[in-house]
């Protein structure tokens, strides 16, 4: 498929997304309602409706970028930061960050992140062989279990407040951002802004990472510079997520998939509309959500949406993938 | 004041991957524009060492290196890029559905800004190079789906789609069958001007094809540094009998364990 059909597809589908994201939640709210400018419809809109559809749009892109690029880094189709456990260690460091000084928990998330992908980095460090993708997604299992443990741990020895606090970091939710502010706005803003920026500067060299680092470094990459600069890098986008959102696992490996479908493995066109599916993903996530109030009378949090999805969609990469590795052996 | 005429000079160069076993040993050699140099040995004596070593992949343990005059060491992968290309022996793996033009397409990487596309000229250079080896009509279907030798070509057409004077090739025959081996040959013998430096393993494509042979010993110690081999030192280097026979179409050498 051309690539521009392929754009305009995903953002139509996405004006679709914020359009149902807008109008659906415990009350439907339509064009009529607002026309008639009635306060609480408006109040609705302005602290709920509109800051679900713009967090969900800048997270899910963040971490749909990063996804693709994580992919790309560590040659392997089955990384996402959530899987690799990045996500985890972002969520730790902010729940030590509430714990232990009730305050900068996106600090806390930022340092965890890094030291959870500076850990992954050493361990695919110890495999070379074919095997190597697999020590890193059972390295990424463990370390999101220990750091999941830690934070229930925590949470049952601190403050009933503070417990409560910490709790949505496991589970993944957008109500959070209902509390958020225009700064928080801009910083996310911004943090998209500059993913993006690395994604495509880095476009053609992680093209040539496809190959290996021997052929990237002879085709004049330098992958030893470059990595480094996007693991930081992309380890701080979605440090920043998490301290906003908590674990939202899946999209990450999700919508690069999507993507590579229409467009292939290049780059330039994957990263930007991994971006775009990210936030389709997870903003249409956040609308079942919200629906699922009409059935169970709560709202779910959209981290279980995503994993209801998510999980199968990586088991049959799993299979996809090993179905490969035995091909080439 | 350096000749200008040296691409390479090398000296006192060693490296090995462990303690054990040294690769090369005290290399001191000079490599001159427009030479056809084969890099023969047997197994493990440091032929592919060699060209990662002046590819810049990686660095000696001892000695130096240096292109045109500038310490290889000092020069980042995209400078080393921009002057030389290298096929290296052992291709990537790739488990990626990237098609074979896109495959090609990345040989730009070093003449292309973060940012450009690839222009008209550059996309008629890529089907050339495609055509060259014969790969037009497989342009668009996955390299994974390719056999070893087609994957091997479309290899080859990516080190040769640009035209830097120096290259730097590792076995490119292999997995090649006869028809492709040979029109590899014509090809590097129509690159005059360049610098050929390539690791093989058949003796009379190395007598044929090269101008001069560098034939390394199982220990990694230069034997020979010479424009025609001889039996002696090949018969030190591989530890086999050899015979040459002249026949009138050319000659061959024989080798009897």
């Amino acid at each position: 498929m051309k690539p521009w059909r392929v754009v305009l597809a995903f953002i139509s589908l996405l004006g679709l997304a914020i359009l149902l994201s807008l109008t659906t939640g415990t009350s439907h709210i339509g064009p009529a309602e607002i026309l008639a400018g009635d306060p609480t419809t408006l109040t609705i809109l302005k602290n709920v409706r509109i800051p679900h559809v713009a967090f969900s749009i800048l997270i899910g892109a963040i971490l749909g970028m990063v996804g693709a690029i994580f992919q790309s880094l560590f040659r392997n189709p089955l990384a996402d930061p959530y899987i690799l456990g990045v996500s985890g260690g972002a969520a730790l460091g902010a729940t030590l960050s509430i714990a232990l000084f009730g305050a900068l928990p996106w600090m806390g998330a930022g340092i965890g992140s890094l030291i959870v992908i500076a850990l992954i980095t050493l361990i695919a460090g110890w495999s070379r062989g074919t095997s190597a993708g697999f020590v890193v997604l059972l390295a990424g299992v463990m370390i999101n279990s220990f750091c999941g443990a830690i934070i229930l741990g925590l949470r049952s020895v601190i403050s009933a407040q503070k417990s409560q606090e910490i709790l949505f970091y496991l589970v993944g939710t957008l109500s959070s951002v209902e509390s958020l502010d225009s700064t928080d706005l801009g910083l996310a803003i911004l943090v998209t802004l500059l993913t993006l920026f690395i994604s495509l500067l880095y476009a053609k060299d992680l093209d040539l990472m496809l190959l290996g680092d021997q052929e990237a470094q002879s085709l004049g990459s330098n992958p030893d510079r470059i990595r480094p600069i996007l693991i930081v890098v992309c380890s701080l986008s979605v440090a920043l997520a998490v301290s906003f959102t908590g674990l939202i696992g899946f999209v990450g490996l999700v919508a690069p998939h999507l993507v590579r479908i229409w467009v292939g493995p290049r780059h330039r066109l994957l990263l930007p509309l991994s971006g775009i599916a990210g936030a389709l993903f997870l903003c249409f996530a956040d609308v079942v959500a919200r629906y699922s109030f009409h059935f169970f009378e709560t709202i779910l949090p959209v981290g279980a949406v995503t994993a209801i999805v998510g999980a199968p969609v990586f088991l049959f990469f799993l299979k996809l993938h090993v179905g490969a590795s035995r091909g080439q052996s | 004041m350096d000749n200008p005429n040296i691409v390479y000079k090398i000296t006192n160069l060693s490296f090995s991957h462990d303690k054990e076993k040294e690769q090369l040993r005290g290399l001191n050699l000079d490599i001159h524009a427009g030479e056809k140099i084969a890099v023969l040995g047997p197994n493990g004596c440091g032929k592919s060492t060699l060209l990662n070593l002046l590819s810049g992949y990686i660095e000696p343990n001892e000695g130096e290196i240096f292109l045109k005059g500038e310490n290889l060491s000092t020069l980042s992968p995209l400078e080393r890029a921009k002057v030389l290309t290298y096929l290296s022996q052992s291709g990537p793996s790739i488990n990626l559905d990237l098609s074979l033009f896109d495959f090609v397409e990345m040989g730009l990487f070093s003449e292309q800004g973060r940012f450009d596309n690839t222009s008209k000229e550059q996309r008629e250079r890529i089907e050339m190079a495609i055509a060259l080896f014969d790969l037009s009509a497989l342009k668009t279907r996955a390299v994974t789906t390719l056999s070893g030798g087609e994957f091997q070509r479309a290899r080859l057409a990516r080190s040769f789609l640009r035209k830097p004077k120096i290259v730097l090739l590792d076995e490119p025959s292999a997995a090649l069958d006869i028809k492709y081996q040979l029109k590899l040959w014509e090809h590097l013998g129509s690159l005059q001007s360049h610098t050929v430096i390539a690791a093989l393993h058949n003796i009379d494509t190395a007598s044929r094809v090269f101008n001069r042979c560098l034939l390394f010993n199982a220990q990694g110690e230069l034997v020979a540094d010479t424009e025609e081999l001889n039996a002696k030192d090949l018969e030190n280097a591989f530890q086999v009998k050899v015979k040459f026979i002249d026949f009138q179409e050319g000659g061959h050498w024989f080798f009897k364990p």
